[in-house]
């Protein structure tokens, strides 16, 4: 609101004036006689601050529920408490009319996303991950993406420790009629790779035990160490995201830059993704969704993530 | 924009508010609110009410300096997790009630996360249980704490005094909270004027400018007229209705809490 004291000899030309001031919104909210006696006094007011100085109030406040809206799944997730902070931070900046726009826009500045592996790209890809991770499957998706795009790829496992690991990928790669490598030591990598034809991408189903176990971490990082790849750390959804937060950590440490978050489909809650991501300084690379190996495995994007985020996930996911 | 009472009354239906927690706003600083919020504070206590006078300028408290406390424990604790609201509270013997300060010179507990912000808010909410009123004195300004905060009371009374910027700034915050919570309920104060006509012919302008744009104008409490002794009070660090309850503020005062009591 504007406010303004005009004085003139009589009431109708004030009024003119306020009109030529203010234009016809103007309105006088009081009126007196000039203190010297003659002529009079008006006070007039315009709401114009709508459009110019408040604009930003005025967003924020209509965006007031939107912002409760992304706390509150924020926290269905179980996003540790900094993360949301510097979330709805930066949403509490922006002047986005929609939900999904605000999140997305906020997942964009806060975490790096990465596409998945190209199909057609070559290059060596180490897949790691806690037991159960899905690893192996992903392997398989990744092979299985490679082979229907037309390329051939290489294989390898180094799971030689849990019964029917090397198997369980094996019964996979028949299918894909591709010839399973297996390396269980950092010499028996180096020749596995030798052996592979390095016009192929290349993915290593890498089995590491407990990371947080110096000699499985020692193992891990020998492997990891021994050849030049990209390593792709492999999440279980629905880990609890202090977990994840913490595994990302060791992972990172173990060289590890981006993110597979695996069994999107069967977790109801995705705290983990975002914890993981901010633990491990990682990017967000892909999904993995049921265990179809032919099309289980899915890019995402910030807006695709805002959406995981706030939406009904199955429905939002088979779109 | 036009408010019908149904509309004014479904929106304020689920939010969580105590009844008995009184926000004192302004928009513009400097026009008397925290000597407001202790004087209200203190006349409630004086008619025997358990009161809990929340310092809720975050970042820049001076009720506690007002009231010449040496608090131990602020609102600082409760933020950062180590306090409850029941710890960190002082109680001020003199005026019979008790005071929840803000931390001092810390300007990053003005700009409070927003789910830190809610939490408080939510808190609040729970520890005025314990009082049949709160009072609580909002910063400046017409930020986001100061917003979300002033959510949390059933009643806020917006004090203003005769000058236009003082007026602009208690009608942008009538406006905003009208837009955020169209139920809510908003008292106006006009402090520090020459005398009561004056105190009524401000309010006329300010109630004249809502009906014209905002098709809602709050009601008026009243005015407190301009008397030195309030600032001698203030100097001394003594709450007025202790070190001169007989004169005019004093009154004025007093007449708006049994407005306020009775309405």
């Amino acid at each position: 609101m504007r406010l303004k004291t005009f004085s003139a000899p009589s009431m109708t030309e004030a009024l003119k004036i306020v009109k030529e001031h203010f234009g016809e919104e103007a309105i006088i909210v009081s009126s007196k006689k000039a203190d010297n006696g003659s002529g009079v006094c008006v006070t007039a007011a315009i709401d114009k601050d709508e459009l110019s100085i408040n604009s930003k109030e005025l967003y924020e406040v209509t965006e007031a529920n939107d912002f409760d809206i992304i706390t509150e799944a924020l926290t269905r997730h179980g996003t540790p408490p900094k993360i949301s902070s510097q979330i709805m931070d930066i949403i509490s900046q922006l002047a986005i009319e929609d939900v999904d726009t605000a999140l997305a826009t906020s997942m964009d500045q806060v975490f790096n996303f990465q596409q998945l592996p190209s199909a057609e790209a070559q290059g060596i890809y180490m897949l790691i991950g806690l037991p159960g991770a899905g690893k192996t499957v992903t392997t398989a998706k990744l092979a299985a993406r490679a082979v229907m795009a037309g390329k051939k790829v290489n294989v390898i496992s180094t799971d030689k420790v849990r019964a029917g690991g090397f198997e369980q990928l094996e019964a996979f790669t028949k299918i894909l009629k591709i010839d399973l490598m297996s390396a269980s030591n950092p010499a028996s990598l180096k020749d596995a790779i030798m052996a592979g034809n390095s016009e192929y991408q290349t993915i290593i189903d890498c089995a590491g035990g407990n990371p947080f176990k110096p000699n499985d971490f020692k193992r891990q990082q020998d492997l990891i160490e021994a050849i030049d790849s990209k390593v792709i750390m492999l999440l279980a959804d629905g880990t609890d995201p202090l977990e994840a937060s913490d595994l990302a950590e060791v992972y990172s440490e173990l060289g590890a830059e981006s993110l597979i978050v695996t069994r999107i489909d069967v977790a109801r809650r995705h705290g983990s993704v975002l914890s993981a991501a901010a633990g491990g300084n990682l990017s967000i690379c892909g999904i993995g969704v049921g265990p179809s190996v032919s099309d289980g495995l899915r890019p995402i994007n910030p807006v695709s993530l805002a959406r995981l985020l706030l939406g009904n996930t199955s429905s939002r996911l088979n779109k | 924009m036009a408010i019908d009472n149904t509309m004014r009354q479904q929106n304020g239906a689920d939010r969580p508010v105590n009844d008995n927690i009184i926000a004192v706003a302004s928009g513009k600083g400097g026009v008397g609110k925290t000597w407001f919020s202790i004087t209200l504070s203190h006349a409630f206590a004086l008619r025997s009410s358990r009161v809990l006078l929340f310092d809720a300028d975050l970042g820049l408290a001076n009720v506690d300096i007002q009231l010449g406390l040496m608090p131990q424990r602020d609102i600082g604790g409760v933020i950062s997790g180590k306090l409850t609201m029941s710890q960190a509270k002082t109680r001020y013997e003199e005026g019979k009630f008790d005071v929840l300060a803000g931390h001092s010179g810390s300007g990053n507990l003005a700009a409070l996360p927003p789910n830190q912000l809610i939490n408080l808010g939510d808190d609040l909410v729970e520890f005025s249980k314990n009082y049949d009123k709160v009072i609580m004195d909002l910063g400046a300004g017409i930020d986001r704490t100061v917003r979300n905060l002033s959510g949390k009371a059933a009643t806020i009374i917006v004090i203003a005094n005769t000058e236009p910027t003082s007026l602009t700034d208690a009608y942008a915050f009538i406006k905003l909270s009208i837009q955020t919570n169209p139920s809510a309920d908003i008292r106006l104060v006009i402090n520090n004027c020459a005398s009561h006509i004056e105190g009524q012919r401000t309010y006329e302008t300010l109630k004249k400018a809502c009906e014209s744009f905002l098709k809602y104008a709050p009601p008026f409490l009243g005015s407190i007229r301009r008397d030195t002794k309030v600032n001698e009070a203030i100097r001394s660090q003594i709450p007025l209705l202790t070190r001169h309850p007989m004169t005019n503020a004093a009154e004025d005062a007093i007449l708006i809490l049994d407005r306020l009591i009775a309405s």
